[in-house]
This record gives C-alpha cells, sequence and structure tokens, in this order.
C-alpha cells in the first residue's frame, strides 16, 4: 500500500497522507498518538532532552514520505529508520551541547532555593492524593513501589498472587496508579505539565 | 524474541547495552505497545532508585541524565523523592539541584564550566543530597543505631552562614562528608569538630574520595560529638603548608 495510489490526493498536506496511512492500522488519531509516543520513547533513550521535537520532526519526514508516494510497507519499521537518521543528525550537530545547556543544575539560583520547600510540600500533596485514592490503592502503591532490589521482586510476586493477577496486569495497575498519583500531585502542587 | 529481563532494560535505560543488543529492542520499541508500557515500568523503578540512593556513580550519572533532562522528569523526580520519603527509603533533607561553586570554591575552568561541573558531579555522586547541608537518615548496617549523613560544600565555609541541623533523635552515628579543593591524590586531610573551644572529635590521615570532580574527606563520628549547639567544623590539608576550611554549623534534636 503507498499514500501514493487513487485515496492519496495531491493537494492534502502531508499530515493528512499521513493520517490516511494510519488509518488502515487502525483509528487514524489513536495510531498516530500510539506512534508518536513510540518515538518520544525512542528519542528518549538517547538525546531525552529534546525527545518530544525529535519524535515531532520525524513524523513529519514520514508525513512527507508518504505523502510523496513512497511505499512503506511498515510504518513503525520505517518511522524507526527515520527515527535513527534523525537521531544521527542531531548528535553530528550537538545536541549534546544543547542538552547541557537545559541541564537542571543549570537553573537559576533563585529556582534552587524554592527546592526544600517544595519537596516538603510535595510530600504532603502525595500524602493527601493517596488517601484520597482509597484505601486499597494506597496499600497497592506503597507495597509495590516501596521495595527495593530482590524485596521488590518478591513483593511484587506476593501482590500478583494474592490478587490472582499476572505480574503483568499487576505492573499496568501499577502504574496507572502511579500515573493517577502524579497527576493528583502535580494539580495539587500547581505545576503544570510544559507545553 | 526473547523477552528482555527487568535487568536488560535497566541497562539499556543506563546506555550500557551495546548497540547491537540495543537495536533489536529499539525495533520492538516501535512495533509493540505493550513493550513501551514495560520500558516505561523499568524506566519508573529506575527513578525510584535514583531518588532513594540507591545507584552506583556510574549508573547515578546515567539516570541523572536521562530522569532529569525535562520540567516534566524533575516533576516526576520530586514525586519519586516523596514517595521514597514516605517508604521510609529517601534522606530526610533533599534537594533536585545543586549550586554552585562559590568564591572560596577553586575548581579548574570557567566559572560556568565549574560551576556545571562541580554541581554535576554532585548530583551524580550523592544522587540528592542537599544543596549545603545534607541530613541522610538510615538503618546502620553494622550495629542497631541509626546512621545519618551530614553534607558540607566548600561554598558553606565559614563568614558566610551558619548552617542548621536538625539530627534525629535515634541518631547514633554521624557520616561527615565535606568538599575539599582538587589537589594531589594522596594528599590527606585531618578532621576536627570543636564546641566552645573544646575538641570534641579529630580524625588525621584521611584520604579523599572522588566521584568526577566532586572530591571530599568521610569520617564517622559518634552521635554525642554533634549534641545540640553550635559547633565549628574544621577540615585542614596535612603537609608541610597547612590549609583549612572551617564551616560552622548548630545543631539541635529533633
Amino acid at each position: 500500500m503507498t499514500a501514493g495510489d487513487g485515496e492519496a490526493n495531491a493537494a492534502d498536506a502531508p499530515f493528512d497522507a499521513l493520517l490516511r496511512r494510519l488509518r488502515i492500522d487502525g483509528t487514524e488519531g489513536v495510531a498516530y498518538e500510539a506512534l508518536r509516543a513510540r518515538l518520544i520513547r525512542f528519542f528518549r533513550m538517547h538525546v531525552p532532552a529534546e525527545a518530544d521535537e525529535l519524535a515531532d520532526v520525524a513524523l513529519d519526514r514520514l508525513a512527507r514520505k508518504i505523502h510523496q508516494g513512497t511505499e512503506v510497507a511498515s510504518v513503525p519499521l520505517y518511522a524507526l529508520g527515520i527515527a535513527r537518521m534523525v537521531l544521527h543528525e542531531t548528535r553530528a550537530r550537538g545536541a549534546r551541547r544543547r542538552a547541557a545547556e537545559v541541564d537542571p543544575t543549570m537553573l537559576a539560583d533563585t529556582e534552587e532555593s524554592r527546592d526544600g520547600a517544595e519537596t516538603e510540600a510535595a510530600l504532603s500533596a502525595l500524602s493527601g492524593c493517596l488517601d484520597a485514592a482509597g484505601s486499597e490503592a494506597r496499600a497497592l502503591m506503597l507495597a509495590y513501589y516501596g521495595a527495593d532490589g530482590a524485596a521488590r521482586i518478591a513483593m511484587r510476586q506476593n501482590l500478583a498472587g494474592e490478587r490472582g493477577i499476572s505480574l503483568n496486569a499487576l505492573r499496568n495497575r501499577a502504574l496507572r496508579l502511579r500515573e493517577s498519583l502524579e497527576g493528583c500531585v502535580r494539580r495539587r502542587m500547581g505545576w503544570t505539565d510544559p507545553p | 524474541m526473547i523477552e528482555p529481563s527487568d535487568a536488560t532494560l535497566r541497562r539499556w535505560l543506563l546506555q550500557q547495552l551495546p548497540p547491537e543488543d540495543a537495536a533489536p529492542l529499539e525495533q520492538r520499541l516501535l512495533e509493540d505497545a505493550d513493550f513501551g508500557e514495560r520500558l516505561h515500568a523499568a524506566e519508573t523503578d529506575l527513578l525510584d532508585d535514583f531518588a532513594r540512593g540507591h545507584l552506583n556513580e556510574t549508573e547515578r550519572a546515567a539516570a541523572a541524565y536521562l530522569l532529569t533532562a525535562t520540567p516534566r522528569d524533575r516533576i516526576r523526580l520530586r514525586i519519586a523523592i516523596a514517595l521514597a520519603r514516605l517508604t521510609g527509603h529517601a534522606p530526610a533533607a533533599l534537594r533536585l539541584r545543586h549550586a554552585s561553586a562559590s568564591a572560596t570554591h577553586r575548581h579548574a575552568g570557567s566559572p560556568l564550566r565549574r560551576r556545571r561541573a562541580a554541581a554535576a558531579s554532585l548530583f551524580a555522586a550523592c544522587a540528592l543530597v542537599a544543596l549545603v547541608v545534607g541530613l541522610n537518615l538510615r538503618q546502620s548496617g553494622t550495629h542497631a543505631g541509626k546512621e545519618a549523613t551530614i553534607t558540607l560544600l566548600a561554598n558553606q565555609q565559614r563568614g558566610m552562614t551558619t548552617a542548621a541541623i536538625t539530627i534525629p533523635r535515634a541518631t547514633t552515628t554521624i557520616r561527615m562528608q565535606v568538599e575539599v579543593d582538587a589537589g594531589d591524590a594522596q594528599q590527606r586531610y585531618t578532621l576536627d569538630i570543636e564546641q566552645g573551644g573544646r575538641s570534641l572529635f579529630a580524625a588525621h590521615a584521611i584520604a579523599v574520595r572522588e566521584s568526577g570532580s566532586y572530591r571530599f574527606v568521610e569520617v564517622a563520628v559518634p552521635a554525642t560529638a554533634l549534641r545540640a549547639g553550635e559547633h565549628r567544623v574544621r577540615v585542614v590539608a596535612e603537609g608541610a603548608v597547612p590549609s583549612e576550611s572551617t564551616w560552622l554549623i548548630r545543631t539541635h534534636e529533633e
């Protein structure tokens, strides 16, 4: 299947062509966001400070390729090839230097001075959010994320056994709970995600 | 494809996998949504270990690069620190960032580079100990008491401010970590603690420890030597021309 066959329209924007191609794999909006999330994860492994931006660069290139009629048998694999090329180019032009410029250790001292108080406030917010989540969720969070090392593995096996679910299912449940908890803390603290 | 272990995922996150091993994982990341979730879970466990100071030096440096890159990451880290404290794993006093080298902090290089190097290496060395004075309370591995860690940085010497430190009541041993200037690796130091002109503790011929550009000496001090009150902590480079650095700290019991 190519974007250049019947369905494609030369007047369309590349983004539309990409969405149309993704529609083959499922609902295009969901598929687009899923692909973007995977690309962000890919770039995060290498250049975490620029992962979102580079994922969008890769998606733009992918969209243009599809719009130009390039045959793409597997969108994820083609996207991976583009992502690797974008990464190579980024490294070549000194991405590490730019990453260093946004190194958190370089932030202004005035901001640093708030850290201690904010950590205390975060602790209070976290306690409140755990209480609000309910006793079962609170117990799961503290048990799942409370252990270390070998005890961590044993604890999670016990938790999964007690609930009669697989470790994978437990992991996904804990992750969802944690994301919810983090969202709650962010809201209580007035921390908004950057644009 | 063989399912990678959690240890393999962690090595991948820490950039410790060879490219030929990382490549198939990258491909799976793009093709398999569930695998992305697994990686996210592995990163979250790494974040928790980072927040708890449970990584070795090499791991800390790589983890800091990954886990503090964006404002969103730093928010996650703050929350991980709070969670660690709630579950009894984290230092009692934490900061996400480290400060600056002061006028009394003499490292080679430009001020900006020096500051970044000092901050980054200290970040890597101590995970998340305090900027000026860190207090890290944990169960001692050698006896039934509690052990706390106090970190004194070069920009907190006498003439600036007196650092106030709360020492938890259960503490029996205080691990005192004091930053020293760059110098000969064979240099030895004396550390002494005085209160009201009376020497309460002294250790000699202390070797320097290093983590990146962060150089420090460390001694275990009985908590009784730092009972409530104002103390002078002095570190002297031993040799023909001794040089010393002094900190004033005021302790009180929690």
